[in-house]
């Protein structure tokens, strides 16, 4: 589970947590979409969802919370993950200690992560947390960049809401001869994938602390604006802002490409996808599965949107599902 | 609690603290008709973890004593055993066939 130092009681209970949620996501979820199938509702009423929405909300909570949670397991080793030496090269790492996150970004705990990622060590807690979860098919984002970028000629691409720089690095990947930045409003996101990115790819990275819709970065300048997990944690107005702050982004041709969650069809897995949003403390993951996304683009003057089902791992679009997993889907637009 | 964001830096750069989030703390969120069940499953959960802890370093002293394993000696196939066998009432499925 990612860097931080573990004391064995809390590597324990930890373990216990992730076996926990393996057997969540996996065989109750089966039982459960099993019995659901042809229950009134969905099955909203069975026991065994229940259970499931129990544990959804309670797994996530001892993950996170209390003596052997992740944020105080970071808090105790606080001293050795920031004292570090870092100097960043040049223009791989710009802060904006003038920041101030617009208050939707502040009013929750998302991922019931205690601080969010604006904690000091929220970015190391975060990481730790998705990593081996429902959010970490160990070939997403490699996955998501090489079909992005394809075989196409890239210099610029945009990652906004870059997180710890995972879909960042990975676009590095995918496109060998491209500028690669990566956005993101928490301080302790942009250090920490500074920190993270191997020697050979500076000169070629810049992470930058900013809030996606007002970047300030020169616009008709990217061959790609993406964002990899952003879109559904913004409300529906900051999402059309984002909508129109890509499009001056973008130089003509170039091509915007979100992977988001959009609702699944299926009434169970829509249940659960309906109930996952308050129980993970996803504030606007509903409102965003609301939004006419082809309209919102269409109107911001881009063509050819498409919204496509993503498979983060092979067989991933099994029907029925062999694990509970979030309704990914790639969208995908172009600036005329 | 909340940091100025450079000291990540290791102190290199004088950023002010950003402003403080607020603290209120999350509403409680039921699952059942009564939230006593909901608070009975929280406590259930708190000592099972804490019964799987303990598994856990007797795993570790027996190691040391060079006693027997009475363990599976893989931690993760271990803690997938014990939640397979805490969370099989869950689902309400009966293995033995029959009316009543
Ligand atoms: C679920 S995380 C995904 C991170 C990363 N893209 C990944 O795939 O690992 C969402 C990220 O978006 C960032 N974010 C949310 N709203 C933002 C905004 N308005 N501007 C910039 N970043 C934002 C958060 O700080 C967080 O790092």
């Amino acid at each position: 589970m990612s860097d931080l130092p573990l004391d064995a009681e809390s590597a324990a209970h930890q373990r216990f947590v992730a076996a926990a949620r393996s057997y969540w996501r996996g065989p109750l979820f089966r039982t459960l979409h099993a019995q659901a199938r042809g229950a009134p509702d969905a099955g909203r009423d069975l026991v065994t969802h229940r259970y499931f929405a129990w544990l959804e909300r309670h797994l996530q909570r001892m993950k996170y919370s209390g003596p052997r949670g992740l944020a105080a397991i970071a808090q105790r080793s606080r001293d050795a993950l920031v004292a570090l030496p870092f100097a960043p090269p040049p223009g791989l790492l710009t802060l904006d200690p003038t920041l101030v996150p617009p208050a939707y970004y502040t009013a929750c705990d998302i991922h019931q992560q205690p601080g969010g990622l604006l904690a000091e060590l929220g970015a190391h807690v975060y990481r730790a947390g998705v990593t081996g979860g429902v959010v970490d098919a160990a070939t997403l984002h490699e996955r998501f960049a090489t079909r992005i970028v394809g075989d196409s000629r890239v210099e610029r691409i945009l990652d906004l809401g870059c997180g710890f720089g995972r879909g960042t690095l990975a676009f590095t990947r995918a496109a060998p001869a491209a500028h690669v930045d990566g956005v993101d409003i928490a301080a302790s996101c942009v250090i920490l994938a500074a920190r993270e990115t191997p020697a050979a790819l500076h000169g070629r990275v810049a992470f930058r602390q900013a809030e996606a819709t007002t970047s300030g970065l020169p616009g008709g300048t990217y061959d790609i604006v993406t964002s990899t997990m952003l879109l559904h944690e913004m409300p529906q107005a900051a999402v059309r802002a984002l909508i129109v702050e890509t499009a001056r982004l973008l130089r003509p041709g170039g091509i915007v490409a979100h992977l988001d969650f959009l609702p699944p069809a299926d009434p169970v897995l829509r249940l659960l996808f309906e109930g996952h949003a308050r129980r993970n403390n996803e504030p606007y993951l509903l409102e965003h599965s609301r939004i006419d996304l082809a309209r919102a683009y269409a109107d911001a003057g881009f063509t050819h949107v498409e919204a496509t089902p993503f498979d983060e791992e092979d067989g991933a679009l099994a029907t029925p599902p062999r694990v509970w997993r979030l309704p990914w889907h790639t969208i995908v637009a172009r600036k005329p | 609690m909340i940091f100025p964001t450079a000291a990540a830096l290791g102190g290199t750069r004088g950023a002010p603290a950003l402003p403080a989030m607020p603290s209120a703390p999350l509403p409680e969120q039921t699952f059942f008709s009564d939230p006593a069940i909901d608070r009975l499953l929280g406590v259930t959960m708190a000592l099972a973890a804490e019964v799987y802890v303990l598994r856990d370093r007797l795993r570790a002293i027996e190691a040391r004593t060079g006693a027997p394993a009475a363990i599976e000696p893989s931690p993760d196939a271990d803690a997938a055993a014990f939640v397979a066998r805490l969370f099989a009432p869950l689902a309400g499925e009966q293995e033995a066939k029959g009316p009543l």
